[in-house]
Formats: C-alpha cells, structure tokens, sequence
C-alpha cells in the first residue's frame, strides 16, 4: 500500500438531482493507485468525472461510497485543509488582496511558520518557478502565465506528498502553454513529488505523463503509459479519444494471436492482444493513419524502391548492368508475411504542411485515412485525388477491438 | 463546527432577525384592526372603523394626493436628468467629469436636514419664493438624481456601446438612436429607478419639511398627528395600507431591474 | 470630437443646473449666512463672528454634537454586525432562495419611516405595548424601566431601521467572492473560521465600509427619531439645528451648525476613501 501516494477504492460520487433533473453518476467505481514519484495525469472529455475525482482527492467532495487513502492513510471524514495535498486551480484562486508574496507563504502563515522562514521559503518558491523578484506585485498586475507560476508556487512552497493540478494551463495561449507543460515536467522531475494532473487535452497528456487514466463518463476507460494508450487502446473510446484512429467493423474469420477480419469484399489483420473471440463476432479493427502506407498501383521497380536511389546512381553499385527488378506492386508486397494489402483509389488529399493527408476508398462506404510525412522534393511520395493505389500495414500496426 | 451546524445556526439567525423586522410592523397591523384609541395590551376586539374614517379623513387623503403628485412629478424630473447624466458618464469622456461624478454623488453624502436648511435658506432669503410643494418638489428632485444615476449607470455598464454605433451605422441620428436603443435596453432600470425615487420622495420627511409650505405631504401631516394619541390608530391604518403598496411596487422594481441584466441559466 | 462636446453638454446640463443651482449655491449661501448677524432685516445684513465665539465656547453644542456623532458610530456599527452573519447566510448558504430570503428582509425597509419609527414608540413606551404586554402576561409587576425617551432607545430604534439597508451592500460584496477563492484557503490549511477571517472578510470589506457609512452619514443628522423616542436625554444635534430654524429663527447659528455637522460627516467619508476604492462600492 505505501507505493501508493494516492489510492481510490471503488470510489464512487452520485450528485443527487436538482430541480426536475435527475441525478448524476459522475464517478462510478473507480479504481485508481497513483505511484510516488509519478506523473499522472486523468485525462477525458468535459463531464467524464476527471475534475470530480480530482476535487474528491483534495477533500472538496466526499465520495458516495469507496474509500480514497492519500500516503496510506484513509481519508474518510478528513477535510481539505487537513490533507498533505495541495491544488493548483484551474483559475488560479490567487487571493486578490494579497500580494504574490502574501500568495505564495499563505499556507505557511496558517501554519504559524516564523516571519524568517516564510520568506526564505517564498524567495526559494518564486525562483522555483522563476518568477523572481516579483514579491510585491498584486496577481491583477500579473499577465495569466505569471499567474499560474504564482498559484503553482503557493502549492509547492508547503512541500506536499502530492500536488493536483486542474487543467491549469486551460487559459494560456498556444505557445505558453507548450513552454509551461515542459517546465511543469521538469519540475515536476526535479522535485521528484507526486503529480496528479487533469486535462482534456490528450496532446499534453502524452507529452507530460508516466501514466495516463482515461475517463469516460464516469467510467476508467484504461490506465497505462502514454505509449501503450497510444499504441494499444483497449477499447473504441480510447483510440478515438487519442489521435486519430481508423475503424473499420467486421466479422471475425480467423482468431489468434493475429485475428483475420473481413470487412466488405476485402480481410485485414490485427492484433487480438489477449481479447477472447470467436468466429463471426462482429469487432471493430483500429489503425492509425500513420502506420498506413501507400504504393501506386502497377509495377514498381524493387530495386529503386527499397533503396531508393536513381536508375544512373543505381548502376553504379551494380558495376554498370541493373538486374531485372521490375514487379507488380502487389506481389511485391505480399512477400512479407501477416501483411494487409487494400486496393483503392484516392479520394481526398489534404496537404498539412508536416504530413499530407489522403482518404483512401477501398471498398463501398469502407475508407482509410492515411498520412505520409512531408518528406520533401527530392524524396516525394505525392500522389493525387483518383489515383489507384494499394494501401498497405503489417498486422502488429493495427489492434483488434470488441467494445 | 461541521458545515451543517453553521446552516441551522444561520437559519436560526435569518429566522430571528427577520421576525424581528416584521414584528413591530405586524404590530401596527395588529393595532390599526383594534377597537380602542390606545395602542397598547390587552387588545379590545376587531374592528374595521379606523379604516371607515380614513374614507372620511379629508386633511388626511389630501395630503396623500399631494405626495402622490410631488413624488411622481419629482421622480419623472429626476428620472429623466438622472438618466442623461448617466448615459453622459458612461459613454463618454470629458474634461470636469470627475469633479460632476464628484458633485453629484454629493447629495447622497449629506445629511438630509442640511440640504433641507440650506435650501430653505436658498428659497427664502436669496429668491424669496414662497414654499410650496413646488419647493419640497425641487429638493426631492435634487436628492434623487445619484440614486438614478447609479442605478442606470449600472444598467449601461452591462451593455456595449457599439449598438448605439450599430444604430447610427444604419443611418440614426445620435439622438434616435438613444430613443430606439439605449432607453429601450436600459427600461427595466429606468422603471426601477424611477420607483425607487417615488418612494423615497414619497417618504421624504426630514428635508421635507423645512421647505414646506402650507400644503402638507404625506409624512408632514403624520408627524403633525403624532402628538395626538386618539389619531393614531386612523394613522396607522393608511400606514398598513401605504406598507402593503409600497411591498407590491419595490418587488415590481426588483423584479424589473434584474430583467435583462441576469441571463438565463441553461440547464446542463 | 465637436459633436461629441455639445451631446455631452445636452445631457449633463440640465443636472449641472439642478446639482449647482438647488445644491452646491445653497450650500454656499449657508456657509455664508453663518456670518450673518440675524436672520431677517437690518440684522441680516451685519456680518460678525459672534455666531462662531458662541458655538465654540458653548460646551454643551460642542458636546452634543460629540455625542451625536458617538451615537451615530454605534448605531453603524450594531447595524454593521447584526446584518454581517445575515447578509453571509444569505450569500454562502441560501442557494437558490437567496434573493427571495433578501427580498423579504428588504421589504420591512419599505413601510413608511415615521411608523416604523413609532411601532417602537409603542413598544418601548412604559405606557406602550411591550408594558402592557409584559403586564397583561403577568411577567412584571407596574412599569418597566423605562426603555422610551432614553438615547438607548434612539439607537435600538435606528438599528432596527438600518438593518435592511446594510444587509445589501454587504451581501453583494460576499456575493461576488469567488468561491474557488475560499476552496484554495481551505486547500493551503484554513479552517472555516480561518478562511473567514483571512480571505472572505478581508473581501467583504468595501461592502462592509459601504454599509457603515450608509448608515453612519445620514443618523449623524438624524432629529426625526430622537424627536419621537429620544425624549430630552436622547436628542441630538439635529434637534438644535431644527430648533434654530424652526423655533428660535436663529438662522445664521443653525448655518454654522450644519456646517459643523458636515465636518463631522465628511471627515470619516474622507478617512474612508483612502482605504477603500469607491468604484468598488458603486456595485451597490
């Protein structure tokens, strides 16, 4: 239990209903252990019981029944300002009569610290998050990033076991809060305290997190690291929520480690993971655009393709005599084994300036996206709106979803 | 102390302190429907007669008309320069608005007996006009145009200025364009502010009475009458009366001024 | 820009007129009249200082006035702390009921000031209806101290008066608090109390200035109370100023009476303003 910094046992919060509306299950069984030291973060769509959790761990709402243990110990009947957690608003909450000196010592005058300490510490605390020197301003002089340092340094200075964080980067503008969600990690790390964060953005999740919860409705949808939510979500939710995903629906022909689905005239593969499934289940296979590639259709020179070089370059390795390499695209690539190949043509093409974006249709009513990285002139791999293409993944890229 | 201990503490304290608001009223209340000339215990039985003579009560209803009269005509003057005031203080910038803002906040600071001597002293010794309800009802006017002006400037400070643009945009005059927008979008203030100066000149009496002449307001004949104990309970009943209209027009007023300043809540 | 002057001017002259001709002139004529001899005939036009030799060296104006301004600070301050726990019930607790439960203490508020004044005439009087009552229910034997014609009564009769009219300014101060404000005092460690004291009184502060001085500026003027509940023990310097106006005709004496009275008014008014920013009580 004490690898724990924070735990929630079947913690659930029902919000009875007012006036005419019915009540709301805005945390239903949830079960969560926050390991010391970590960055988590919840991550979830507005109303998914993120902030209601949040708010649950720092003592502002009592959970309906479950328990929640902060350092192992229980938290039943402990109210806020007796809990060795601090929060970081998602507004701030600084005090507008006070100074950002005043702010930031606020906990430690409750605490009866020493005038000596408290300003040492408040010194210490503002450097921290490197806002130095600005003891003596009042927060409405304080542009919004100077703002959240300020709250930020309010929580910090009272060096709690955890410190929560409610979608606090919410108000900033595009490049701040990039900058802030680096230095939030690295503080964070240098720190070495526990963070427990919210967002609805998933971008800063996977930027920031050792972990990521995701909530829906109430509900954890999956917890792991950003890299496995990324790679393999365990349900339609989560490959939605995260990324962008394709879903195809099907039924299932072959199961294994390697399931075959058909879909239309057309089978993929994907990656059963664990999931238990029989033949003729209807389930949904999920890729990543990214993972996709794509290859005109007729013959390709394998030679050049793989290596990518030009006929006169190529001949040169050769000793002058290219050997017959010419081959159709689509025996070319079925020799690599538990491949999918799609034929289709292009429908879309959307240029993002990183990546180029096409709409692949394969079938009646079944389309892909795909994206290419930009790779620049000299390698392009452009291809336009009617194009024939195949569109191509190994089984491993793709996941196997029942729900 | 847990949370709910503190709520059933501070219902318990709204419940006495508001009984204790009401309780000396409903104690008129109780009086003016008692059948004897003392306000005093033990109560002599219910009666309707001191309503009865108020029908009667000539000097009496007189002096509610002219209240009525002063407090409307008053009210509209001051409603009408408080609001331009307010429209100049809002949308504009001139040089000396601090010190208007400044001068006419004034009157709110100042005790009433002392605007009511010095315009005594204005009417009688500089002008030497005779006091009349024409006097009592220039003071009124004075001492409401703040109370106008704030809450109208309140009104304004909730909508932009760019719809009056809009209007002329469109091809208004600055004039019309108050006319068709900004007097419609503030109504709920002006109808409150206007009431609000009703009753306060309607209940005007320490100024009042210093620039009265021989027509008496409401509050002036009462407060003659207060040193006659048999005229009391005929007294109290108007004031029960005059309480129950006053209750029906400030809860109108509050009503009014909220509408279109708070804005519908959505449902989640 | 020219059209813009001449707007302004057509909006605000009419009550630059009224504010300067029917305000500011008046009080400058009193001031003035305070110099004069006497108030009508040859006297009138005499002017000396003997109005001024006379009120400094009278003890007893000098006291009164002293103890009206004293009244006036505890009437404020009463008013000021029976209406606080109110006015926070209503913004913290009250929910959705709030502005009914407010209404409903705002509407005694709106009887007629002379009879609310005279229901505690009735109440207090030891031939009144709080005697009578106590007799007829047999708790007290004759009269009861005599509650009525004392400067107690004054000051239970205004704070009774008061109390509505406090209660707003400071229930929209605390309404405006932003309740995330008290969730980070509780956050770093307050109590309730503690988050009271430290973050929703401090806030509260210009309502609760507001207040006081909505009360305190017009009960230093106040005649009308201590005429009907005060008796000779309760009057204040109002009285006198009504008197030298009304009764003795001494006009240029009550001049220089009202302007004392003004100092007095205008000198917390003043200490006031350096503390609290007065655009924060305009949200009145």
């Amino acid at each position: 239990m004490l690898e724990f910094a924070v735990e929630l046992r079947d913690v659930t919060k029902v919000f009875p209903g007012t006036r005419g509306a019915p009540e709301v299950m805005a945390v239903d069984h949830v079960d969560l252990g926050i390991k010391r030291g970590e960055f988590f973060t919840i991550l979830g769509p507005s109303g998914c019981g993120k902030t209601t959790s949040l708010r649950m761990i720092a003592g502002f709402e009592m959970p309906t029944s479950g328990e929640i243990f902060i350092s192992g110990k229980s938290m039943h009947k402990v109210s806020p300002n007796r809990r060795p957690v601090n929060t970081v608003f998602q507004n701030y909450a600084l005090f507008p009569h006070l100074t950002v000196a005043k702010n930031v010592a606020f906990g430690l005058r409750v605490k009866r610290t020493p005038q000596q300490d408290m300003d040492r510490r408040t010194t210490t605390a503002l450097q921290l998050v490197q806002l130095p020197g600005m003891e003596n301003r009042r927060p409405s002089q304080l542009s919004g990033g100077q703002q959240q340092r300020v709250a930020l340094a309010r929580a910090l200075i009272n060096e709690p076991d955890v410190l929560l964080l409610d979608e606090p980067l919410g108000a900033l503008d595009l490049k701040l809060r990039k900058a802030m969600q680096l230095e939030l990690k690295h503080l964070q790390v240098q720190l070495g305290i526990t963070f427990i964060y919210v967002t609805h953005d998933q971008e800063e999740a996977l930027t920031m997190s050792d972990r990521i919860a995701v909530m829906s409705h109430g509900v954890l949808q999956q917890v792991d690291t950003p890299r496995e939510i990324y790679e393999r979500p365990t349900n339609r939710f989560v490959a939605d929520f995260i990324g962008e995903t394709n879903f195809m629906t099907g039924a299932v022909t072959e199961a294994g480690e390697v399931t075959r689905v058909t879909i239309g005239k057309n089978w993929v593969l994907g990656m059963t993971d664990g999931r238990s499934l029989s033949p003729d289940q209807q389930v949904t296979v999920a890729i990543r655009p990214e993972k996709i590639s794509i290859y005109p259709q007729g013959t390709v020179d394998v030679l050049q393709t793989e290596i990518g070089l030009k006929p006169a370059e190529l001949a040169q390795i050769f000793g002058g005599q290219l050997p017959q390499s010419k081959v159709d695209v689509r025996e070319y690539l079925k020799i690599e084994q538990k491949n999918v190949i799609l034929e289709g043509w292009i429908e879309e093409t959307i240029y993002i300036g990183t990546d180029i974006r096409y709409r692949v249709t394969v079938d009646e009513g079944v389309s892909v996206v795909v994206r290419i990285q930009n790779f620049g002139e000299r390698y392009d791999t452009t291809f336009h709106t009617g194009d024939k293409v195949y569109v191509h993944w190994p089984a491993e890229n793709a996941q196997i979803l029942t729900d | 102390m847990r949370g709910r201990d503190w709520l059933g503490l501070g219902s318990l304290y709204y419940l006495l302190l508001a009984g204790f608001l009401y309780l000396p009223i409903l104690l008129l209340l109780i009086f003016s429907f008692n059948d004897s000339e003392s306000l005093r215990f033990p109560l002599d039985g219910f009666t309707l007669r001191w309503y009865e003579t108020l029908l009667d009560a000539g000097e009496l209803l007189d002096s509610a008309k002219n209240s009525l009269i002063v407090g409307l005509a008053s009210s509209l003057a001051a409603t009408v320069l408080g609001t331009m005031a307010a429209i100049a203080i809002m949308r504009f910038d001139f040089p000396g608005k601090g010190a208007f803002l400044a001068v006419s906040a004034l009157p709110l600071v100042i005790p009433s007996v002392v605007i009511g001597v010095a315009l005594l002293i204005l009417f009688r010794q500089l002008i030497d006009l005779e006091l009349s309800l024409w006097t009592v009802g220039l003071g009124h006017v004075v001492i409401n145009i703040p109370v106008v002006m704030l809450i109208v400037a309140a009104r304004l400070a909730g909508f932009p200025d760019n719809l009056e643009e809009a209007a002329m945009d469109l091809g208004t005059s600055y004039w019309a364009a108050q006319w068709r927008v900004t007097l419609p979008m503030s109504l709920p203030a002006l109808i409150s502010a206007f009431l609000t100066a009703f009753t306060t000149s309607f209940d005007e009496y320490a100024m009042s009475v210093f620039i009265i002449g021989t027509d008496a307001t409401l509050p002036v004949y009462m407060y003659s009458q207060l040193r006659f104990p048999r005229r009391l309970p005929v007294i109290v009943a108007l004031g029960a009366i005059i309480m129950i209209s006053s209750i029906v027009i400030i809860i109108l007023a509050e009503r009014l001024r909220r509408v279109g300043q708070v804005p519908v809540t959505i449902e989640e | 820009m020219l059209e813009h002057r001449s707007r302004v001017a057509i909006l605000i002259t009419p009550s630059v007129l009224f504010l300067v001709v029917l305000f500011l002139l008046p009080l400058g004529i009193m001031a003035v009249f305070s110099f004069r001899t006497g108030t009508f005939g040859p006297d009138r036009d005499i002017f000396t200082l003997d109005h001024y030799r006379s009120f400094f060296s009278n003890t007893a104006f000098l006291r009164l006035l002293w103890r009206s301004a004293v009244i006036s600070f505890w009437v404020s301050i009463y008013t000021v702390i029976l209406a606080y726990p109110l006015a926070h019930f209503l913004a913290f607790r009250a929910g959705d009921l709030r502005i009914t439960l407010l209404t409903i203490i705002i509407v005694p508020a709106w009887v007629s000031y002379l009879l609310r004044v005279l229901s505690w005439k009735i109440i207090l009087g030891s031939g009144g209806a709080l005697a009578s009552f106590l007799n007829w229910a047999g708790l007290v034997e004759g009269g009861t101290p005599l509650l009525l014609y004392s400067s107690n009564a004054v000051v239970i009769t205004l704070v009774y008066v008061w109390i509505p009219f406090v209660a707003l300014p400071i229930f929209a101060a605390l309404e405006r608090i932003d309740p995330s404000l008290l969730e980070a005092a509780t956050d770093l460690g307050c109590s309730r109390v503690e988050a009271f004291l430290r973050v929703t009184l401090p806030l509260s502060l210009p309502g609760v200035v507001a207040g006081f001085l909505f009360v305190f500026i017009p009960t230093v003027g106040e005649y009308v109370t201590p005429a009907l509940v005060g008796g000779p023990q309760g009057i204040m310097f109002g009285n006198i100023i009504w008197d030298q106006f009304l009764k003795a005709l001494n006009w240029p004496l009550g001049s220089l009476m009202s302007l004392a009275m003004l100092l007095v008014v205008l000198i917390p008014l003043f200490i006031f303003s350096r503390f609290v920013r007065f655009s924060e009580l305009a949200g009145l």
